[in-house]
Protein backbone atom coordinates (compact mmCIF):
# COMPACT_ATOMS: atom_id res chain seq x y z
CA UNK A 1 0.00 0.00 0.00
CA UNK A 2 1.59 3.51 -0.88
CA UNK A 3 0.58 5.70 1.66
CA UNK A 4 1.47 9.46 2.00
CA UNK A 5 4.44 9.02 3.57
CA UNK A 6 6.02 6.87 1.28
CA UNK A 7 4.63 8.81 -1.68
CA UNK A 8 6.49 12.57 -0.63
CA UNK A 9 9.28 11.11 2.38
CA UNK A 10 13.06 11.58 1.48
CA UNK A 11 12.51 15.21 0.17
CA UNK A 12 13.06 18.56 1.95
CA UNK A 13 9.26 18.40 2.91
CA UNK A 14 9.90 15.64 5.32
CA UNK A 15 9.21 17.05 9.12
CA UNK A 16 11.38 16.29 12.03
CA UNK A 17 9.99 14.01 13.91
CA UNK A 18 11.92 13.74 16.66
CA UNK A 19 12.20 17.56 17.12
CA UNK A 20 9.06 19.01 15.70
CA UNK A 21 9.16 23.05 15.29
CA UNK A 22 7.43 25.43 13.55
CA UNK A 23 9.18 25.06 10.72
CA UNK A 24 8.42 21.09 10.32
CA UNK A 25 4.38 22.61 10.21
CA UNK A 26 5.41 24.72 7.32
CA UNK A 27 6.83 21.85 5.34
CA UNK A 28 3.49 19.64 6.32
CA UNK A 29 1.53 22.66 5.03
CA UNK A 30 3.81 22.53 1.68
CA UNK A 31 3.00 18.59 1.60
CA UNK A 32 -0.64 18.80 2.66
CA UNK A 33 -1.98 20.89 0.02
CA UNK A 34 0.21 19.79 -2.76
CA UNK A 35 -1.37 15.93 -1.91
CA UNK A 36 -4.81 17.99 -1.51
CA UNK A 37 -4.22 19.30 -5.31
CA UNK A 38 -2.87 16.35 -6.50
CA UNK A 39 -5.68 14.12 -5.50
CA UNK A 40 -8.16 16.55 -6.49
CA UNK A 41 -6.40 16.91 -10.00
CA UNK A 42 -6.92 13.00 -10.52
CA UNK A 43 -10.34 13.40 -9.55
CA UNK A 44 -11.18 16.27 -11.82
CA UNK A 45 -9.22 14.15 -15.14
CA UNK A 46 -11.29 10.46 -13.62
CA UNK A 47 -14.84 12.56 -13.85
CA UNK A 48 -13.88 14.19 -16.90
CA UNK A 49 -13.15 10.80 -18.59
CA UNK A 50 -16.72 9.36 -17.08
CA UNK A 51 -18.46 12.43 -18.30
CA UNK A 52 -17.10 12.01 -21.78
CA UNK A 53 -17.86 8.38 -21.85
CA UNK A 54 -21.46 8.72 -20.70
CA UNK A 55 -21.74 11.51 -22.97
CA UNK A 56 -20.11 9.17 -26.05
CA UNK A 57 -22.44 6.11 -24.95
CA UNK A 58 -25.87 7.84 -24.88
CA UNK A 59 -25.08 9.75 -28.40
CA UNK A 60 -24.29 6.62 -29.54
CA UNK A 61 -27.67 5.03 -28.01
CA UNK A 62 -29.97 7.84 -29.46
CA UNK A 63 -28.20 7.38 -33.12
CA UNK A 64 -28.75 3.71 -32.94
CA UNK A 65 -32.91 4.42 -31.48
CA UNK A 66 -32.98 7.13 -35.10
CA UNK A 67 -31.77 4.66 -37.35
CA UNK A 68 -33.97 2.34 -35.76
CA UNK A 69 -36.83 5.00 -36.65
CA UNK A 70 -36.07 5.45 -39.85
CA UNK A 71 -35.76 2.23 -40.73
CA UNK B 1 -29.14 33.31 56.62
CA UNK B 2 -30.77 35.18 53.95
CA UNK B 3 -31.42 33.49 50.28
CA UNK B 4 -29.22 35.79 48.74
CA UNK B 5 -26.40 34.58 51.27
CA UNK B 6 -27.18 31.35 50.51
CA UNK B 7 -27.35 31.74 47.04
CA UNK B 8 -23.97 33.72 46.98
CA UNK B 9 -22.16 30.57 49.49
CA UNK B 10 -23.80 28.28 46.50
CA UNK B 11 -22.46 29.99 43.58
CA UNK B 12 -18.94 30.43 45.56
CA UNK B 13 -18.89 27.08 46.02
CA UNK B 14 -19.54 25.99 42.08
CA UNK B 15 -18.15 29.13 40.31
CA UNK B 16 -16.66 27.10 37.64
CA UNK B 17 -19.60 24.90 37.64
CA UNK B 18 -21.63 28.01 36.84
CA UNK B 19 -19.65 29.16 34.58
CA UNK B 20 -20.67 25.75 32.11
CA UNK B 21 -24.25 26.72 33.09
CA UNK B 22 -24.30 30.17 31.75
CA UNK B 23 -21.79 28.34 28.36
CA UNK B 24 -24.88 25.94 28.05
CA UNK B 25 -27.27 28.55 28.18
CA UNK B 26 -25.86 30.51 25.16
CA UNK B 27 -25.46 27.32 23.35
CA UNK B 28 -29.03 26.72 23.70
CA UNK B 29 -30.05 30.01 23.03
CA UNK B 30 -27.93 30.45 20.15
CA UNK B 31 -29.84 26.89 18.74
CA UNK B 32 -33.21 28.09 19.49
CA UNK B 33 -33.16 31.90 19.15
CA UNK B 34 -30.78 32.52 16.55
CA UNK B 35 -31.26 28.67 14.54
CA UNK B 36 -27.53 28.07 14.58
CA UNK B 37 -27.13 24.09 14.30
CA UNK B 38 -30.05 23.62 16.34
CA UNK B 39 -29.63 19.58 16.14
CA UNK B 40 -26.06 19.63 17.80
CA UNK B 41 -25.95 22.83 19.60
CA UNK B 42 -28.82 22.16 21.60
CA UNK B 43 -28.10 18.69 23.29
CA UNK B 44 -24.77 20.01 23.58
CA UNK B 45 -25.97 23.28 25.34
CA UNK B 46 -28.48 20.88 27.64
CA UNK B 47 -25.37 18.00 28.33
CA UNK B 48 -23.15 20.67 29.75
CA UNK B 49 -25.76 21.48 32.17
CA UNK B 50 -26.32 18.30 33.24
CA UNK B 51 -22.73 17.32 33.68
CA UNK B 52 -21.85 20.14 35.99
CA UNK B 53 -24.81 20.35 38.24
CA UNK B 54 -23.74 19.62 41.78
CA UNK B 55 -23.36 16.17 42.66
CA UNK B 56 -23.85 15.44 39.16
CA UNK B 57 -23.04 11.07 38.63
CA UNK B 58 -24.43 11.47 34.56
CA UNK B 59 -21.02 11.64 33.70
CA UNK B 60 -19.00 8.79 35.91
CA UNK B 61 -18.31 5.59 34.76
CA UNK B 62 -21.09 3.03 34.08
CA UNK B 63 -23.41 6.29 33.88
CA UNK B 64 -25.55 7.12 30.95
CA UNK B 65 -23.41 9.62 29.07
CA UNK B 66 -20.04 7.67 29.99
CA UNK B 67 -22.15 4.85 28.80
CA UNK B 68 -22.76 6.31 25.59
CA UNK B 69 -19.13 8.54 25.22
CA UNK B 70 -17.46 4.91 25.27
CA UNK B 71 -19.68 3.30 23.07
CA UNK B 72 -20.33 6.12 20.29
CA UNK B 73 -17.39 8.68 20.39
CA UNK B 74 -14.31 6.93 22.17
CA UNK B 75 -14.76 4.01 19.26
CA UNK B 76 -15.65 7.02 16.79
CA UNK B 77 -18.85 4.53 15.59
CA UNK B 78 -21.20 8.01 16.29
CA UNK B 79 -19.28 10.25 13.65
CA UNK B 80 -18.14 7.45 11.22
CA UNK B 81 -22.31 6.28 10.88
CA UNK B 82 -23.47 9.99 11.04
CA UNK B 83 -20.97 10.11 7.83
CA UNK B 84 -23.07 7.48 5.80
CA UNK B 85 -26.41 9.64 6.59
CA UNK B 86 -24.73 12.68 5.32
CA UNK B 87 -23.15 10.85 2.55
CA UNK B 88 -26.67 9.86 1.36
CA UNK B 89 -27.28 13.55 1.92
CA UNK B 90 -25.16 15.22 -0.60
CA UNK B 91 -25.82 15.81 -4.32
CA UNK B 92 -22.71 15.63 -5.86
CA UNK B 93 -24.54 16.52 -9.03
CA UNK B 94 -23.11 20.26 -9.59
CA UNK B 95 -19.79 19.52 -9.00
CA UNK B 96 -19.88 16.17 -11.59
CA UNK B 97 -21.26 18.66 -14.22
CA UNK B 98 -18.25 21.05 -13.39
CA UNK B 99 -15.29 18.82 -11.68
CA UNK B 100 -12.92 22.07 -12.00
CA UNK B 101 -14.90 23.11 -8.95
CA UNK B 102 -13.46 20.85 -6.79
CA UNK B 103 -10.44 23.07 -7.01
CA UNK B 104 -11.89 25.18 -4.60
CA UNK B 105 -12.49 22.68 -2.15
CA UNK B 106 -9.01 21.93 -2.38
CA UNK B 107 -7.94 25.14 -2.16
CA UNK B 108 -10.00 25.98 0.90
CA UNK B 109 -8.34 23.31 2.83
CA UNK B 110 -5.69 25.85 3.55
CA UNK B 111 -6.67 27.23 7.20
CA UNK B 112 -5.98 23.59 8.12
CA UNK B 113 -2.61 23.79 7.49
CA UNK B 114 -1.76 27.34 8.91
CA UNK B 115 -3.74 26.76 11.99
CA UNK B 116 -1.40 23.98 12.41
CA UNK B 117 1.39 26.41 12.17
CA UNK B 118 -0.22 28.82 14.42
CA UNK B 119 -0.53 26.15 16.97
CA UNK B 120 2.79 24.72 16.47
CA UNK B 121 4.04 28.35 17.20
CA UNK B 122 1.83 28.94 20.15
CA UNK B 123 3.56 25.41 21.92
CA UNK B 124 0.81 22.96 21.24
CA UNK B 125 2.38 19.50 21.07
CA UNK B 126 1.99 18.13 17.53
CA UNK B 127 -0.45 15.77 18.16
CA UNK B 128 -2.51 18.10 19.47
CA UNK B 129 -1.70 21.46 16.86
CA UNK B 130 -2.76 19.19 14.08
CA UNK B 131 -6.39 18.21 16.24
CA UNK B 132 -7.01 21.58 16.71
CA UNK B 133 -5.81 22.55 13.43
CA UNK B 134 -8.75 20.22 12.09
CA UNK B 135 -11.35 22.24 13.40
CA UNK B 136 -10.65 23.82 10.00
CA UNK B 137 -12.02 21.23 7.96
CA UNK B 138 -15.49 22.79 9.02
CA UNK B 139 -16.85 19.39 9.12
CA UNK B 140 -17.89 18.13 13.22
CA UNK B 141 -17.51 14.66 12.62
CA UNK B 142 -13.68 14.53 10.72
CA UNK B 143 -12.96 16.66 14.05
CA UNK B 144 -14.03 13.83 16.26
CA UNK B 145 -12.32 11.12 14.30
CA UNK B 146 -9.06 12.85 13.82
CA UNK B 147 -8.86 14.70 17.37
CA UNK B 148 -9.28 10.64 18.87
CA UNK B 149 -7.01 8.64 16.45
CA UNK B 150 -4.63 11.52 17.76
CA UNK B 151 -5.14 10.18 21.51
CA UNK B 152 -6.86 13.68 22.69
CA UNK B 153 -10.12 12.34 23.72
CA UNK B 154 -8.22 9.85 26.40
CA UNK B 155 -4.83 12.29 27.31
CA UNK B 156 -6.73 16.08 27.28
CA UNK B 157 -10.67 15.19 27.07
CA UNK B 158 -10.42 19.34 27.95
CA UNK B 159 -8.94 19.54 24.75
CA UNK B 160 -11.18 17.36 22.67
CA UNK B 161 -14.40 19.11 24.49
CA UNK B 162 -13.40 22.39 23.14
CA UNK B 163 -12.19 20.91 19.85
CA UNK B 164 -15.42 19.58 18.90
CA UNK B 165 -17.54 22.66 20.42
CA UNK B 166 -15.55 24.98 18.51
CA UNK B 167 -16.14 22.99 15.74
CA UNK B 168 -19.66 22.58 15.97
CA UNK B 169 -19.98 26.39 16.50
CA UNK B 170 -17.93 28.05 13.87
CA UNK B 171 -20.20 25.83 11.72
CA UNK B 172 -23.03 27.50 12.65
CA UNK B 173 -21.12 31.04 12.21
CA UNK B 174 -20.21 30.47 8.73
CA UNK B 175 -22.20 33.29 8.12
CA UNK B 176 -20.92 35.67 10.43
CA UNK B 177 -17.62 34.36 10.01
CA UNK B 178 -17.25 34.55 6.51
CA UNK B 179 -18.98 37.71 4.90
CA UNK B 180 -16.71 40.25 6.27
CA UNK B 181 -13.57 38.23 5.34
CA UNK B 182 -14.94 37.97 1.85
CA UNK B 183 -15.92 41.39 1.33
CA UNK B 184 -12.71 42.36 2.71
CA UNK B 185 -10.44 40.50 0.50
CA UNK B 186 -12.60 41.20 -2.72
CA UNK B 187 -13.82 44.41 -4.56
CA UNK B 188 -17.24 44.75 -5.47
CA UNK B 189 -15.82 44.42 -9.20
CA UNK B 190 -15.09 41.18 -8.31
CA UNK B 191 -18.08 40.38 -7.04
CA UNK B 192 -19.95 41.46 -9.76
CA UNK B 193 -18.64 38.68 -11.80
CA UNK B 194 -21.70 36.53 -13.42
CA UNK B 195 -20.80 32.90 -14.09
CA UNK B 196 -22.56 31.40 -16.60
CA UNK B 197 -24.35 27.74 -15.75
CA UNK B 198 -25.18 25.32 -18.42
CA UNK B 199 -27.52 22.28 -16.76
CA UNK B 200 -26.15 18.87 -17.94
CA UNK B 201 -27.22 16.12 -17.31
CA UNK B 202 -25.13 13.46 -15.53
CA UNK B 203 -25.73 10.18 -16.53
CA UNK B 204 -26.46 7.49 -13.49
CA UNK B 205 -23.13 5.56 -14.71
CA UNK B 206 -21.40 8.38 -13.07
CA UNK B 207 -23.18 8.94 -10.68
CA UNK B 208 -22.46 5.34 -9.44
CA UNK B 209 -18.57 4.82 -9.87
CA UNK B 210 -18.11 8.45 -8.57
CA UNK B 211 -18.28 7.41 -4.74
CA UNK B 212 -16.37 4.15 -5.65
CA UNK B 213 -13.25 5.74 -7.38
CA UNK B 214 -12.87 8.22 -4.39
CA UNK B 215 -13.21 5.92 -1.69
CA UNK B 216 -10.41 3.71 -4.24
CA UNK B 217 -8.58 7.20 -4.80
CA UNK B 218 -8.35 8.49 -1.44
CA UNK B 219 -7.73 5.02 0.28
CA UNK B 220 -4.68 4.40 -1.78
CA UNK B 221 -3.15 8.07 -1.22
CA UNK B 222 -4.39 8.56 2.74
CA UNK B 223 -5.33 5.06 3.78
CA UNK B 224 -5.87 6.43 7.15
CA UNK B 225 -8.68 8.61 5.59
CA UNK B 226 -10.62 5.23 4.78
CA UNK B 227 -13.21 5.06 7.53
CA UNK B 228 -14.20 8.77 6.78
CA UNK B 229 -14.19 8.73 2.97
CA UNK B 230 -15.45 5.21 3.14
CA UNK B 231 -18.09 6.05 5.30
CA UNK B 232 -19.38 9.23 3.43
CA UNK B 233 -19.21 7.67 0.52
CA UNK B 234 -21.07 4.39 1.10
CA UNK B 235 -23.50 6.67 2.11
CA UNK B 236 -23.44 8.32 -1.30
CA UNK B 237 -23.63 4.97 -3.15
CA UNK B 238 -26.93 4.21 -1.06
CA UNK B 239 -28.68 7.28 -2.48
CA UNK B 240 -27.06 7.20 -5.93
CA UNK B 241 -27.55 3.51 -6.77
CA UNK B 242 -31.07 3.60 -7.84
CA UNK B 243 -32.12 0.28 -6.05
CA UNK B 244 -31.66 1.62 -2.40
CA UNK B 245 -34.44 4.02 -2.17
CA UNK B 246 -36.11 3.00 1.00
CA UNK B 247 -32.28 2.72 2.74
CA UNK B 248 -31.46 5.73 1.41
CA UNK B 249 -34.04 7.76 2.74
CA UNK B 250 -33.39 6.21 6.32
CA UNK B 251 -29.54 6.44 6.20
CA UNK B 252 -30.89 10.59 5.16
CA UNK B 253 -33.68 11.10 7.48
CA UNK B 254 -33.95 8.36 10.71
CA UNK B 255 -29.85 7.15 11.18
CA UNK B 256 -28.81 10.50 10.83
CA UNK B 257 -31.24 12.21 13.27
CA UNK B 258 -30.56 9.17 15.93
CA UNK B 259 -26.93 9.24 15.92
CA UNK B 260 -26.84 13.42 15.99
CA UNK B 261 -29.17 13.04 19.48
CA UNK B 262 -26.69 11.04 20.95
CA UNK B 263 -23.66 12.45 19.45
CA UNK B 264 -24.79 16.16 21.05
CA UNK B 265 -25.35 14.67 24.33
CA UNK B 266 -22.62 12.30 24.88
CA UNK B 267 -19.67 15.27 23.66
CA UNK B 268 -21.07 16.76 27.06
CA UNK B 269 -18.70 14.02 28.88
CA UNK B 270 -15.58 16.22 27.70
CA UNK B 271 -17.22 19.50 29.24
CA UNK B 272 -17.02 19.00 32.88
CA UNK B 273 -16.16 22.55 34.08
CA UNK B 274 -12.62 21.12 35.97
CA UNK B 275 -11.38 19.92 32.42
CA UNK B 276 -13.12 22.10 29.85
CA UNK B 277 -12.78 25.50 31.72
CA UNK B 278 -8.90 26.11 30.95
CA UNK B 279 -7.28 28.70 29.22
CA UNK B 280 -6.10 26.63 26.64
CA UNK B 281 -10.21 26.40 25.28
CA UNK B 282 -10.16 29.82 25.03
CA UNK B 283 -6.73 29.35 22.74
CA UNK B 284 -8.18 26.61 20.74
CA UNK B 285 -11.66 29.25 20.07
CA UNK B 286 -9.52 32.00 18.73
CA UNK B 287 -7.54 29.30 16.76
CA UNK B 288 -10.73 27.71 15.57
CA UNK B 289 -11.80 30.85 14.35
CA UNK B 290 -8.36 31.36 13.00
CA UNK B 291 -8.78 28.30 11.04
CA UNK B 292 -12.04 29.25 8.71
CA UNK B 293 -10.84 32.59 8.10
CA UNK B 294 -7.95 31.11 6.51
CA UNK B 295 -9.93 28.28 4.74
CA UNK B 296 -11.81 31.41 3.48
CA UNK B 297 -9.27 33.61 2.50
CA UNK B 298 -7.32 30.28 0.99
CA UNK B 299 -10.41 30.01 -1.60
CA UNK B 300 -10.96 33.33 -2.40
CA UNK B 301 -7.20 34.34 -3.19
CA UNK B 302 -7.17 30.70 -5.09
CA UNK B 303 -9.84 31.90 -7.85
CA UNK B 304 -8.51 35.09 -8.05
CA UNK B 305 -4.90 33.52 -8.86
CA UNK B 306 -7.09 31.56 -11.64
CA UNK B 307 -8.57 34.37 -13.01
CA UNK B 308 -4.80 35.59 -13.88
CA UNK B 309 -4.83 32.82 -16.42
CA UNK B 310 -8.58 31.93 -17.14
CA UNK B 311 -10.74 33.35 -20.17
CA UNK B 312 -14.29 32.84 -18.04
CA UNK B 313 -13.49 34.88 -15.21
CA UNK B 314 -14.53 33.01 -11.82
CA UNK B 315 -16.27 34.97 -9.16
CA UNK B 316 -13.44 35.21 -6.44
CA UNK B 317 -16.73 34.30 -3.90
CA UNK B 318 -17.00 30.88 -5.08
CA UNK B 319 -13.65 30.06 -3.78
CA UNK B 320 -14.96 30.63 0.02
CA UNK B 321 -17.60 28.19 -0.49
CA UNK B 322 -15.35 26.10 -0.95
CA UNK B 323 -15.47 24.79 2.84
CA UNK B 324 -16.91 21.70 3.93
CA UNK B 325 -19.81 23.85 6.19
CA UNK B 326 -22.37 22.86 3.97
CA UNK B 327 -24.72 24.09 2.59
CA UNK B 328 -24.07 27.13 4.88
CA UNK B 329 -21.47 28.29 3.11
CA UNK B 330 -22.74 28.48 -0.41
CA UNK B 331 -25.92 29.90 0.82
CA UNK B 332 -23.47 32.95 2.08
CA UNK B 333 -21.95 33.19 -1.54
CA UNK B 334 -25.17 32.49 -3.24
CA UNK B 335 -26.68 35.64 -0.84
CA UNK B 336 -23.52 38.22 -1.31
CA UNK B 337 -23.82 37.35 -5.02
CA UNK B 338 -27.42 38.72 -5.23
CA UNK B 339 -26.98 41.66 -3.29
CA UNK B 340 -24.50 42.60 -5.38
CA UNK B 341 -26.48 42.29 -8.69
CA UNK B 342 -30.08 40.73 -8.67
CA UNK B 343 -29.27 38.95 -11.43
CA UNK B 344 -25.99 36.82 -10.17
CA UNK B 345 -27.61 33.33 -9.13
CA UNK B 346 -23.82 31.84 -8.18
CA UNK B 347 -25.62 29.09 -6.19
CA UNK B 348 -24.92 26.08 -8.44
CA UNK B 349 -21.21 26.90 -8.65
CA UNK B 350 -21.19 27.55 -4.72
CA UNK B 351 -23.44 24.81 -3.91
CA UNK B 352 -20.26 22.66 -6.31
CA UNK B 353 -17.58 24.33 -4.72
CA UNK B 354 -19.63 23.68 -1.33
CA UNK B 355 -20.15 19.11 -1.96
CA UNK B 356 -16.17 19.53 -2.87
CA UNK B 357 -15.25 20.98 0.21
CA UNK B 358 -16.94 18.08 1.91
CA UNK B 359 -14.42 15.58 -0.22
CA UNK B 360 -11.20 17.79 0.08
CA UNK B 361 -12.02 18.02 4.02
CA UNK B 362 -12.36 14.31 4.49
CA UNK B 363 -8.52 14.17 2.58
CA UNK B 364 -7.07 16.48 4.36
CA UNK B 365 -8.01 14.86 7.57
CA UNK B 366 -7.14 11.34 6.15
CA UNK B 367 -3.98 13.19 5.37
CA UNK B 368 -3.44 14.77 8.94
CA UNK B 369 -3.84 11.42 10.52
CA UNK B 370 -1.78 9.49 7.42
CA UNK B 371 0.87 12.88 9.03
CA UNK B 372 0.68 12.50 12.47
CA UNK B 373 0.00 9.11 13.55
CA UNK B 374 3.94 8.84 13.50
CA UNK B 375 3.91 11.52 16.53
CA UNK B 376 2.26 8.91 18.91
Amino acid sequence: MISIKNLLSGGILTPDIENFQFVDSLKIMARGMLTIFLVTAILILIVFVLNKYSRKKSEKESGTGNENGRE
Amino acid sequence: MSILETAWQFIQGNWMNAIMWVIGGVLIYLAIKKDMEPTLLLPIGFGAILVNLPGSTIADPGHIIDLLYRSGIENEFFPLVLFIGIGAMIDFGPVLTNPKLMLFGAAAQFGIFFTLSMATLLGFAPTEAASIAIIGAADGPTSIVVANELGIGVNNPGLFGAIVVAAYSYMALVPIVQRPVIKLITTKKERLIRMEYKQQDVSKFTRILFPIVITAVVGFVAPDGLPLIGCLMFGNLIRECGVLNSLSETAQKVLANLITIFLGISISYTMRAESFLQVQTLIVLGLGLVAFVFDTVGGVFFAKFINLFAKKKVNPMIGAAGISAFPMSARVVHKMGLEEDNQNFLLMHSIGANVSGQIASVVAGGLILSLFKAFL
